[in-house]
């Protein structure tokens, strides 16, 4: 019973108004750092005892409260995300030395990108937690199901729920799945096989910066399109809903 | 008749969601530190610039407002204000200029993505050179940065907004035939 509930975490429905204070109340100091910083003492350039007491805390009441699966995702879009934000980052500045174009010693940048990687560690499974807290489809289908009519700010509340989980759930992952096929035609069809035979050799370093430029439009292009795709048909469904006006002045009359 | 208004500001609604989810993202993702500011640069603004020049200025200033200052709470809380305000203000300068451009299209879009660029490294020159060591005088936490460090984001900002305003113009090239957006 305690191993399925670390799995799935705290049963998603009961009490979500209760997790989410308390992973409110867990993320404030993350997301101010301040206080985390304030009171405490150094382990390491860029390290405090804090930093470490909150990181632990943070895993911990994930793992309790939202459960394995949201905190082995979260570690997932960490490790993304610290790619570009961190290692990228220590690369650029670490060239920036070599070459001489900063007066500053590596020392003196390496505490910022660890202070940086822990923060990340701590803050983005503390933010995915907190927004998987909130039980949008449950909410959701009480509101369409409700008899007493919708409020303008329960309509506004179905609109962003319904977009933001269109975004996350079905736009991200068409959008991976078309950067995969574009890896594939261009594996399938490479430009320097396209070009070996051709006489217009010139044009080959403009056809790879065309075919790249075309594939970052592609999915610019998708990414938009694909967002805004279902919008007017979910602004008229939502709109079409009895307002509580609505079910007040047919009080007497049949329900809808 | 209140029926379609309420429609159309649902549609408005839904449209700033979307286009604030995807700066979040644009922003989250791609994002290459600037060591000397703690700073990052990103290609978010692309988005917030395609919104403001399809659906106007409203939806611009929301977009930009939202979406890139909800990014930069995952990691950067110290650059949320700098952020919602100034791209905030991209948004809604892009839209104002950009907007109703039927006879001369490219040249209003190309000044309304020249004028967002502008803002984008203006607003966080003035943000990074003035106001935040003010602010840091009473609120510690906004002591990130001075104006030097001010001076050596201008390249990087310029450079984020040159590339984010090419890329939102290829795609509105695409996409400005579409009349069901």
């Amino acid at each position: 019973m305690h191993e399925t509930n670390l799995i799935r975490g705290w049963d998603k429905t009961r009490h979500w108004k209760l997790k989410f204070i308390i992973l409110l109340l867990i993320c404030l100091p993350g997301f101010t750092d301040y206080f985390v910083r304030k009171f405490s003492g150094p382990i390491m350039p860029g390290l405090t005892h804090w930093d470490i007491i909150y990181f632990f805390l943070v895993f911990v009441t994930v793992l309790i409260v939202s459960g394995r699966t949201i905190l082995i995702f979260s570690i997932s879009a960490v490790a993304l995300i610290s790619v570009s934000v961190v290692f990228t980052g220590g690369l650029i500045a670490f060239l920036r030395i070599l070459k001489g174009f900063s007066v500053e010693k590596i020392y003196e940048y390496s505490p910022h990108y660890v202070s940086l990687l822990v923060r990340l560690f701590s803050v983005v499974p503390i933010a995915i937690a907190v927004v998987a807290t909130i039980p949008v489809r449950e909410y959701e289908c009480v509101l369409l199901k409700r008899m007493t009519g919708v409020s303008t700010f329960e309509r506004i509340i179905l609109m962003v729920s319904r977009v933001l989980s269109h975004v996350i759930y079905t736009v991200l992952p068409t959008i991976v799945q078309i950067m995969k096929e574009e890896r594939y035609a261009r594996k399938a069809y490479p430009v320097k096989e396209m070009l070996e035979d051709s006489v217009m050799k010139s044009t080959k370093f403009r056809r790879r910066v065309s075919r790249v430029i075309a594939e970052i439009l592609t999915i610019g292009v998708s990414f938009i399109c694909c967002s805004l795709e279902y919008i007017p048909l979910w602004a008229q469904e939502i709109s079409r809903l009895p307002s509580r006006k609505e079910f007040k002045e047919n009080a007497n009359g049949t329900p809808y | 008749m209140a029926r379609h208004t309420e429609t159309v500001k649902l549609f408005l609604i839904g449209v700033i969601t979307a286009f604030a989810a995807l700066s979040f993202v644009g922003t989250t993702i791609i994002r290459i530190p600037i060591p000397a500011t703690g700073g990052y640069f990103n290609l978010g603004d692309t988005f917030v610039m395609i919104a403001a020049i399809l659906y106007g200025p409203f939806v611009g200033f929301c977009v930009g407002f939202i979406g890139p200052a909800l990014a930069d709470a995952i990691g950067f809380p110290q650059f949320i204000l700098a952020t919602a305000v100034v791209k905030g203000l991209e948004g809604l300068v892009v839209g104002l200029v950009a907007r109703k451009s039927e006879t001369d299209a490219y040249m209003r879009v190309t000044f309304s993505l020249l004028l967002g660029t502008s803002i984008i490294v203006a607003g966080y020159f003035i943000f990074e050179a003035s106001i935040y060591p003010i602010l840091a005088v009473r609120f510690p936490f906004f002591g990130v940065t001075d104006k030097n460090a001010a001076i050596a984001e201008l390249f990087p900002n310029t450079l984020q907004g040159v590339l984010s305003s090419l890329l939102a113009f290829g795609i509105w090239r695409v996409l400005k035939g579409r009349k069901n957006l």
